[in-house]
Parts: structure tokens; C-alpha cells; sequence
């Protein structure tokens, strides 16, 4: 047969069966499986091209050095004279947090303060009045100005040309902030941003010994200058200090948002895979469908080759016009997905390249073809005999094949979507677990309905028949939809349970607020001051700075496990403390804590339990931290558990007071600050301006909006999911609807009404979305009851929503589905079947 | 007349030599068919009578090239079916064979035209449309031609499938019970439609039939009992026997 002739055909076969309805589910359920891959692909692709826009711009120089303490002279020369040598541009920016205050308003804002060659690249874009037109300008403010967030204006019901009080300075508000070009990953930071001169820094008294400041240094230059002063300046970094090039900082995305893509991602998979068993289904039915058309043409003269290539034509065809459909519906899905995250989202996100919808393309092909072509090369060993005799089929593809197909295809998906072979082995290893629990309960519910059907009537029974008939086939919808149903439950009761579980583990009076940078001499005032207001603190722990370096003399990235070398507390300097007693709430678990008053001869540590497993560090081992300009050495005699959620002071390491004392500190608390008290904290400041107060409630809400606002894209991505969960059913119903015509026509021609048949197929689909329900919700349960032991340390409560809820609208959902799609048994004439049935 | 028709009323267009079909079923040998010789020449027309299982169809299936039996070898239009493979074979069909079934095996998805069309499209044929209609219109269906196989009734499906079997004007069309399915005027009428092709075309027709008077029609008529051939006979034409029979009579 000539090529072009087998593509005409193969086109006017295609079209055939499109318009009798063969491929629409074939098309859908890719539809859905591409559409939602490249949803995702577009919406990460531009959130991380948002992230690494610029990438040198966004670090603020060709270098830049991070640093907790001012960069000091180091050797005999200076970083100073070897840039200024070097000819590198240089300046040094300050960051810290602090409260803003204007009339009666006041506002926690995050400060950066800038010399006059700031920036060093790129520029700032800023604007004359509240999200108006934006200039670009190449310095920032003047002695006495500052620059804000629009947001700030709205939060402090204040306009340019007005003025705002930050410590003990006042400065003009002259420019709104739209764009700096170094703000990374702070992009998502709850706190707004004021810019302001280092000049009026000394003026403002909010930075003292022991405050908590970032310093910034940007250097900016030729390439090879900087090169040579990177490769000078590293060695003589001390803790707490990092160097940053553009392209090599990690672009910092909101951890909500970083787990939401991830949550995403796996979402996708779920949808892609359920398509996958949609299109298999649906594949087998329509290779079962084209056995006698198969022969015939064969018996017209078509060869093996000519039918493969007829059918794989189809194939390709519906792959492609299914992913190039489903790329142009992603692509659409995706600025929902932009919206329903606005607020976490830059205001400019670029768009997205091509990637995702090549990609999107490629998976068409592979779902496609991968898991129909095993029917397909069915159809193309039907024998011509058949013509003459219907019970011929073609020998079933070996299991193996079949099946080891479709998992070597799953494990390539898998590893294409996680990256690591590793987590794809594990996590196919919990799936095959999952999927083997879930579908032992199905069977055994099954079996108790099956034992149960007695006490049914008529039509139940009958419905009931056909579904443990066509048991396999049940047993993959039943578990495609309850699995369905479970990822969408488990979402929800996290949003829902959890959160107000958390909430509900605080006391009304825990505290809402942090205060820290408390100075020392200021102690006795500020405790007296929270006295006279009536406001219930926690104890006040005085607070340094230390960086744990070494474990028994072992540096601590070789002492700990390859898994923990990146952990936050081993990069960071942490916040030390003493005290002579153990901290509310906290609970000693082994070792014991110091007598009060105690002066021992070496310093002694107790360290925080979840910490001290992650490091492998026990009772006896000797910690070494660097504070300041000193390393010295302290011994772990006790380990304790810390409820970290509970809004008091807490700490990883706290020591005998003995040991540490000595060192700069300020000093830190938490209180509880009803709502309508909140006018004090404007009296606070201004008597303690160097205090930087954290309102916890107001973090707390923002942290509930974020959440609630990914919750909500993830139940948004969820639908794919459920989609592709019913086009299982859907193709299930399909495959066996040959069956079911001749059944129900041979019912009615027995007498049965259509009523009996209408109520046996309710009762059919009703008990297998029931079963899925009840299965989704146990299932949920255990999730629930594991996560709130394990992960959120909270009580577990059943749920009990669920369980009135979820089977009993799971039942209606298939049922409706399962009657509408399967209405033909009830509309079609008896006599039409059983005569296109012969 | 189509180039393909072998005219040579002296050619053996069909011939069947010590062809035998044994299946096994588990431990269990079938003999389906005992072995057979048959030569047939071209314009003949032959009917396989018998009763149900007693082989008829199995033979006409061996003969057309759609099996392949356990032993023995078939030559159809000087092809020796029994040495070509399954693609060969298709070859050998779609230029020498047509076929009408019990079942009417006509391709759902497609129209009365289409079905028809499709035979010459697979040879590639020139104006492979208004041939088809053509045929259609022949056997009485020309307002039928949009029409798909669901929608028409029994006789006017058999009548597209005649007409899908004639449109290449094959050398030999093998009908399997081609009236089974139909009433007694219907099956007429398709039967006059049949051996009136197969006079205009010069075919050579192999039919497998229960219905005698359709076998009385037909030249040659051979009778398959439990797989043997129990009888060979000549109908009431004068056409000399081809010398059918299981001893290989010549």
C-alpha cells in the first residue's frame, strides 16, 4: 500500500471515529494530563525566571559580600585599599528591621540604609506618589529623605512630602519605591521596605552594640579584578560572612511557594498518570472495538504493516492534536494560577519560553503511544480468519510486556518530574504500598457488599452483579477515584484541621509580640515599663550572637551526615543565650540541667532535642562556637524538647550563665498585646527606639493568607486531577457499554422496565463511588492522625465532616456519571442493539 | 474486462492439493479437515455444502488464503498460497479475491460508498469514487451511498458487500453462506445477484451454503461430512466434473 494511501486512509478512519465518538476519551484524558503538565511548566517556568531576572542586578553588584558584623580590616591591608586598588567600585548597605512611626500610625518596616554611590548597577526605580509613573534614578535618598513602599503610605494613612519618625530621627517621606534592583530574595518578605541615607543612621540611635544588621558590601568592576579580589577576600571570611556572585545565589523563593510548586508538580503527575489509565482502558477497548475491522482489511488485501501504520497514525494524530490542544489550555490555566497567587507573586513576572510546551508535546507522545501501543500491536496480529469466524482473537500481549511497559514509562515519567531516580524508586516503592492497601480494603469491601446483597432489593442486586462481574476492572476505577478523592481531602483537611488545631494549641494569652534588641542597661526600665501596662511577658533572656563550628573538635560540616551539611542551623549565626533555669514549656529529656547560681569549671550547653538527633551530637560531647573574635568550647549536658509554636523565647542552645555572660548581648522577650492595646506599642517605641518589636498576630495572619492563597492554587491544580480521576470511570463505562447495551436491550426485551435498569445502574455506580469515599476518607484519616503525631505535634480529632460528606457525595458524583454516560442502555432501542449486535 | 481475470477457461485458477487442517486444543489433536484435492478453473462456480462443523467454512478459508493448513499446498491465480506468508498472501487477496460474508462484514465507520471505494483504493486504482458508485448503482443502491452500514437493513448491507467484492472485478469470490443472514426473497435476490456478476465478470465463484437451491445454481457442488469430502457432484448444468475428490481425481 503506496504512503499516501495509507495516510489517507488512516485519516479518513480517524475522522470516522472521532465523529462516532471512539476518541473523545482517548483525546480528553490527554487533554487533561497536558494541560496540566504544562500549566505547571509555564507557572514555574516563569516564577523561576521572575526569581533569576537579572540575576547580577538582583545581587546589586559583581560581588557582594554578606556579612552579620561590619567588614574589619583584615592582615595588614584593608578590603578597602585592595578594591580601591583593584579600581572596584565599593559600597557598604545596611539592613535591618525596625518600627516606623507617623501621627498615630506605626509600622514595622524593614530598613536599608545606603551610602551615595548606591547602587553600584542597575537602577532604582521610583515614582513621585503611590503607584505612580516610575523614573528610574542611579542613587538613592538624601541625608534627611526617605524612600518607602507604596504600602507603606496606605499603612500609615500618610503621602509623599510627609514626614516619618524612625528612632530618634525624623525623615521626609520624598519617593515611592517600585523596583530595587537588589532585592532578591527579600522579594517576598512581609515587611516593606524604607530606604534611607547611612548618613542619618547615627542621628536614628536604633543600631547599637549587639543589634541585629546585615551588611551588604557590593563591589562592582572589571571581571578579572574581581576574580582576584574574590579569590583574596575568601580565605579571610570569618562565620557569618559569604561572598555572592550573580548566578551563583540560589534564587530564594517563599517556602510556601517553593512546596506549592513542588505540591504542583506531584499534583500534575497524579493527573498524568490517571490519564494514563484512562487512555490504556480506552485504548484496549478501542483495539478490542477494531478486531473485525482489522480482519476485514486484512481480507481486502491490507498487510500487517499497512494496519500498524494505520492505527499509529491515529495514535500520533490524537497525541498530537490532544498535547498541542492541551498546551494551548495550559497555557491558559496558567494565568489563573498567576492570579489565584498574585500576592506572593513580583509584580513583573517575564512569560514564559517554549520549554514547557515542548515538553508538554513530548509527554503527548510518550502517555500516547506508550500506553496504547500494546493494543494497537494486538490489532495488527488479528487474523484475516476472523472474517469467518468472530471468536478469533488475536493472543494477548504477554503480561510482562504490557505491564513492564507501562512501568518502565511511569518510572521515566517519575524521574522526568522529581529529577532523581532515587526519590523516584522511593516514592514509587510507597505508591506500589499505597496502591496495595488501598486496593486490598476496596476488595474486602466489596466482599462485605457482595455478602450484604441478600438484604437488597431487585434492582440494588442487579446493579450490584454488574459491578463485581467486571471486578478488575472495577477495582482500577474504584481506586483511580478514591485515590482521587483522598490527594483532594488530604489538601483540604490541611488547610482546614491543622491550622485551626495550631490555633486552638495556643492559649488566648500567648504571646503575640517579639521584642528583641532590648539593650542591656534598659532591662530594668523595660520590664518595669511592661509591668506599668499591664502586659503579661515571657522572661527576658539576653541574647548573642555564635556560630557552632566544630563538634569534639571535628569541623561541623565533616562531623554531621552528608543529609544535614546544608541544614539552616550550621549555615547561620545562631541566637545564644544563658539562663539559670529551664525556659516555659520546655522539657528536659536526658542529662540535667545546672544548679541555679552554679559556676562550673567549663562551660556547660543544653541543647534542643530535634537538633541534637539532626547532628548526632549527646549528653558529654564538646561544642564549639565562635562569637565576636573568639572560639571557645562548651559541653552538652542536657538535651531538651521545645515547643517552638508555643510564642515564647526559645532556643537551640542555652548555657550555664557562668560560661557565657561575659559576652555583648541584648536582650529579648515576648508579651501579649490584646488587640485594642495595640496604641501602646507607639508609647514603646518611642521609649525604647532601639527595640525592634515582631507583631506576631499580624505575621500570623499574613502566614494564614498565604497559605489559605496556595491551598487554594493546589485545590485549583487538584481539579486536573479530579478530571482525570472521572475520565477513568469515563473509560471504563465506555469499554464495557458494548455489554451493557446488550444486557440492558436483552433486560428489556425480557420485560424489565427502564425504571429497574435506571436503579440497578445508580445502585452500580452509587456503591463503587460510595466504597472510593469511605476508602478516601479512612485513608485521609490515617494521613490526618499521622501528621497531626508527627509533623504538627497537635491533638488528633477524626473528621467527622468528612465522614458524613465525602462517601455519600463520592456515590452521587460516580453515579451521576456513570448513568449519564452509560444513558444509552436506557435510551437506545432494544431492537437496534440486539440486531447491531449479531 | 479487467486485466486481472484470467479468461482461459482452461486455468486452473483454484487448486487444492492433500490440504489438511489439525488444531490442538491442550492435550487434544482435531482433525478438522481430512485431506483434500480440489482444482477448480476459472468462470466455474463451486458450492461446499455440509452441515454445520462439518469443515466447509474452514476449507473456504484455507482456500482463500486467510489460514493456513497443516499440510498440503493450494495454488490460487498460480500463487502457491501454502509457500507465501501472511503479507504475501494479502497481496494475493486484494488482487485475485473478493469476499461476501453471512455477517455482511462491512467496516462500520464507514458509508455504503466508502466500503466499496475501499478495495480499489487499497490497489490504488484510478477513480476508485465513481467505480464504487457505479457498483452501488448496479446492485441497486444507488440512494443508499451516504449511508452507513447501521442504518441499512440486512439485504441492502449484503448487496454493498456483493458490491464491494465485484468492484475489483476479482478473478474468484469466495462467499460464506452469502444468504445465511437474509429471508428467503432477499437471499434470492442477493444469489441472482451473485451468479449475475459472476456471468458478467467471468469469476470464478467458491460458495459455502446450507441452502440447496443457491448450491443447485452453481456448476460444481462438493459435500463436506466431519471434515471429508463426501460427495462431489456436477449440478444440472453440462459442464464436465473438474475431477474433485479426495483421491485426487483428475
Amino acid at each position: 500500500m503506496s504512503l499516501s494511501l495509507r495516510i489517507r486512509l488512516a485519516l479518513k478512519l480517524c475522522w470516522r471515529e472521532w465523529k462516532a465518538g471512539e476518541l473523545t476519551i482517548l483525546l480528553v484524558a490527554l487533554l487533561i494530563a497536558i494541560s496540566s503538565h504544562t500549566a505547571i511548566g509555564f507557572f514555574t517556568d516563569r516564577i523561576e525566571k521572575a526569581m533569576t531576572y537579572k540575576a547580577g542586578d538582583m545581587v546589586g553588584g559583581d560581588l557582594v559580600i554578606h556579612s552579620s558584623r561590619p567588614l574589619k580590616a583584615s592582615g595588614s591591608e584593608s578590603w578597602q585599599s585592595r578594591a580601591n586598588a583593584a579600581q572596584l567600585l565599593h559600597t557598604t548597605v545596611h539592613f535591618f528591621s525596625s518600627v516606623v512611626l507617623h501621627g498615630e500610625e506605626m509600622l514595622l518596616v524593614s530598613v536599608k540604609a545606603v551610602g551615595d554611590n548606591y547602587p553600584l548597577k542597575a537602577s532604582l526605580k521610583t515614582s513621585t506618589s503611590a503607584y505612580g509613573e516610575g523614573q528610574t534614578t542611579r542613587n538613592g535618598p538624601p541625608t534627611g529623605e526617605a524612600w518607602v513602599d507604596a504600602r507603606i503610605l496606605n499603612d500609615l494613612s500618610m503621602e509623599v512630602g510627609q514626614a516619618l519618625t524612625l528612632g530618634a530621627v525624623t525623615l521626609t517621606v520624598s519617593r515611592v519605591l517600585i523596583f530595587e534592583p537588589d532585592r532578591g530574595g527579600s522579594m517576598y518578605s512581609f515587611t516593606p521596605r524604607v530606604m534611607m541615607h547611612k548618613g542619618d543612621l547615627a542621628r536614628a540611635e536604633v543600631i547599637q552594640e549587639g543589634s541585629r544588621v546585615d551588611y551588604h558590601t557590593l563591589l562592582s568592576g572589571e571581571s578579572d579584578a574581581i576574580a582576584e579580589f574574590k579569590n583574596w577576600m575568601t580565605p579571610q571570611l570569618e562565620p557569618g560572612q559569604k561572598i555572592i556572585t550573580p548566578g551563583e545565589q540560589q534564587p530564594t523563593v517563599g517556602g510556601a511557594l517553593t512546596r506549592a510548586q513542588r505540591f504542583m508538580g506531584l499534583a500534575s503527575l497524579i493527573a498524568v498518570l490517571l490519564a494514563a489509565v484512562a487512555i490504556a482502558v480506552s485504548a484496549k477497548h478501542y483495539s478490542a472495538r477494531h478486531f473485525d475491522a482489522s480482519a476485514i482489511l486484512r481480507c481486502l488485501g491490507c498487510k500487517q504493516n499497512d494496519l500498524m501504520f494505520i492505527y499509529l497514525f491515529q495514535m500520533l494524530l490524537i497525541a498530537l492534536v490532544g498535547s498541542i490542544l492541551g498546551i494551548a489550555l495550559g497555557w491558559s490555566a496558567q494565568f489563573i494560577l498567576l492570579y489565584l497567587l498574585k500576592d506572593l507573586l513580583p509584580e513583573v513576572v517575564p512569560a514564559a519560553d517554549w520549554h514547557a510546551a515542548w515538553s508538554g508535546l513530548g509527554l503527548g507522545l510518550v502517555v500516547l503511544l506508550g500506553f496504547t501501543l500494546p493494543s494497537v500491536m494486538r490489532l495488527r496480529a488479528v487474523s484475516p480468519l476472523r472474517v469467518l469466524r468472530k471468536d478469533l482473537k488475536p493472543l494477548p500481549l504477554s503480561g510482562w510486556f504490557v505491564y513492564g511497559s507501562a512501568l518502565l514509562i511511569v518510572i521515566a515519567l517519575m524521574w522526568f518530574y522529581t529529577g532523581s531516580l532515587i526519590l523516584t524508586l522511593s516514592v514509587l516503592g510507597g505508591a506500589v504500598l499505597v496502591f496495595l492497601l488501598t486496593l486490598l480494603l476496596i476488595a474486602l469491601l466489596f466482599v462485605l457488599l457482595e455478602k450484604s446483597s441478600g438484604l437488597l432489593s431487585l434492582s440494588m442486586r442487579a446493579g450490584l452483579r454488574n459491578l463485581l462481574r467486571r471486578k478488575g476492572e472495577t477495582l482500577v476505577q474504584t481506586l483511580a477515584f478514591a485515590l482521587t478523592l483522598m490527594a483532594m481531602l488530604v489538601v483540604i483537611f490541611i488547610r482546614t484541621d491543622l491550622l485551626n488545631n495550631w490555633q486552638q494549641s495556643l492559649p488566648d494569652d500567648a504571646p503575640n509580640h517579639f521584642v528583641i534588641n532590648i539593650l542591656p542597661d534598659k532591662v530594668p526600665l523595660f520590664e518595669n515599663y511592661l509591668r506599668e501596662q499591664q502586659l503579661v511577658s515571657s522572661k527576658i533572656y539576653p541574647m548573642s550572637r555564635g556560630r557552632l563550628i566544630e563538634i569534639n573538635g571535628v569541623p561541623v560540616k565533616q562531623a554531621v551526615t552528608k543529609e544535614e551539611k546544608n541544614n539552616e542551623s550550621l549555615n547561620r549565626e545562631l541566637n545564644l543565650t544563658w539562663s539559670d533555669t529551664v525556659q516555659e514549656e520546655n522539657k528536659i529529656l536526658s542529662g540535667t540541667w545546672w544548679q541555679e547560681g552554679q559556676v562550673s569549671d567549663f562551660p556547660e550547653v543544653s541543647i534542643e532535642s530535634r537538633l541534637a538527633k539532626k547532628l548526632g551530637v549527646k549528653i558529654g560531647d564538646r561544642l564549639t562556637f565562635f562569637t565576636g573574635r573568639q572560639n571557645w568550647q562548651a559541653e552538652v549536658t542536657s538535651i531538651r524538647a521545645v515547643k517552638w509554636e508555643s510564642f515564647h523565647p526559645n532556643f537551640y542552645f542555652v548555657f550555664n550563665p557562668s560560661s557565657i555572660e561575659h559576652l555583648p548581648a541584648t536582650y529579648m522577650t515576648s508579651f501579649y498585646m490584646a488587640p485594642e492595646q495595640k496604641i501602646l506599642l507607639k508609647d514603646m517605641v518611642k521609649a525604647f527606639p532601639a527595640i525592634t518589636v515582631f507583631e506576631m498576630d499580624a505575621v500570623l495572619d499574613q502566614l494564614k493568607a498565604i497559605i489559605s492563597q496556595v491551598i487554594v492554587a493546589i485545590e485549583y491544580v487538584l481539579l486536573f486531577v479530579l478530571a482525570a480521576g472521572l475520565m477513568v470511570t469515563l473509560a471504563a463505562v465506555q469499554a464495557s457499554l458494548d455489554e451493557r447495551l446488550q444486557e440492558g436491550a436483552l433486560m428489556r426485551t425480557l420485560g424489565a422496565q427502564r425504571d429497574l435498569i435506571r436503579r440497578s445502574q445508580w445502585s452500580e455506580f452509587g456503591s463503587m463511588g460510595l466504597i472510593a469515599g469511605i476508602v478516601a476518607v479512612l485513608g485521609t484519616e490515617l494521613v490526618s492522625f499521622l501528621a497531626s503525631r508527627y509533623i504538627f505535634q497537635a491533638d488528633y480529632s477524626p473528621l467527622w465532616w468528612a465522614w458524613a460528606f465525602v462517601p455519600v457525595a463520592a456515590a452521587l458524583l460516580l453515579a451521576l456519571l456513570g448513568t449519564f454516560s452509560a444513558r444509552k442502555v436506557l435510551t437506545k432501542s432494544p431492537m437496534l442493539v440486539l440486531r447491531e449486535g449479531q | 474486462m479487467n486485466s486481472k481475470q484470467n479468461n482461459n477457461k482452461n486455468t486452473r485458477i483454484l487448486e487444492a492439493q492433500g490440504v489438511e487442517k489439525v488444531v490442538t486444543l491442550g492435550q487434544e489433536t482435531i482433525r478438522i479437515l481430512e485431506p483434500i484435492n480440489l482444482a477448480i478453473k476459472a468462470g466455474q462456480s463451486l458450492a461446499i455444502v455440509g452441515k454445520s462443523g462439518s469443515g466447509k467454512s474452514t476449507l473456504l478459508g484455507l482456500l482463500a488464503g486467510l489460514d493456513q493448513p497443516s499440510a498440503g499446498s493450494i495454488h490460487l491465480a498460480g500463487h502457491a498460497l501454502t509457500d507465501l506468508d501472511e503479507d504475501q498472501r494479502a497481496s494475493v487477496r486484494a488482487q485475485y479475491v473478493g469476499f461476501v460474508f453471512q455477517s455482511f462484514q462491512l467496516m462500520p465507520n464507514l458509508t455504503a460508498l466508502e466500503n466499496v471505494m475501499l478495495p480499489l483504493e487499497l490497489l490504488d486504482e484510478d477513480k476508485p469514487q465513481q467505480r464504487a458508485m457505479e457498483m452501488l448503482n448496479h446492485v441497486g443502491l444507488s440512494h443508499r451511498l451516504k449511508h452507513y452500514p447501521k442504518q441499512l437493513s440486512g439485504g441492502e448491507q449484503q448487496r454493498v458487500a456483493v458490491a464491494r467484492a465485484f468492484v475489483t472485478r476479482p478473478a474468484l469470490l469466495f462467499a460464506d453462506e452469502p444468504t445465511g443472514n437474509l429471508d428467503r426473497a432477499t437471499g434470492s435476490r442477493i444469489a441472482d445477484l451473485l451468479f449475475q456478476l459472476n456471468e458478467e465478470n467471468n469469476t470464478t465463484l467458491v460458495l459455502v451454503t446450507h441452502d440447496p437451491s443457491l448450491a443447485a445454481r452453481c456448476e460444481l457442488e462438493i459435500t463436506i461430512d466431519g471434515g471429508r469430502l463426501a460427495a462431489c457432484g456436477v449440478s444440472e448444468t453440462d459442464m464436465p466434473p473438474q475431477a474433485l475428490g479426495q483421491e485426487g481425481l483428475q
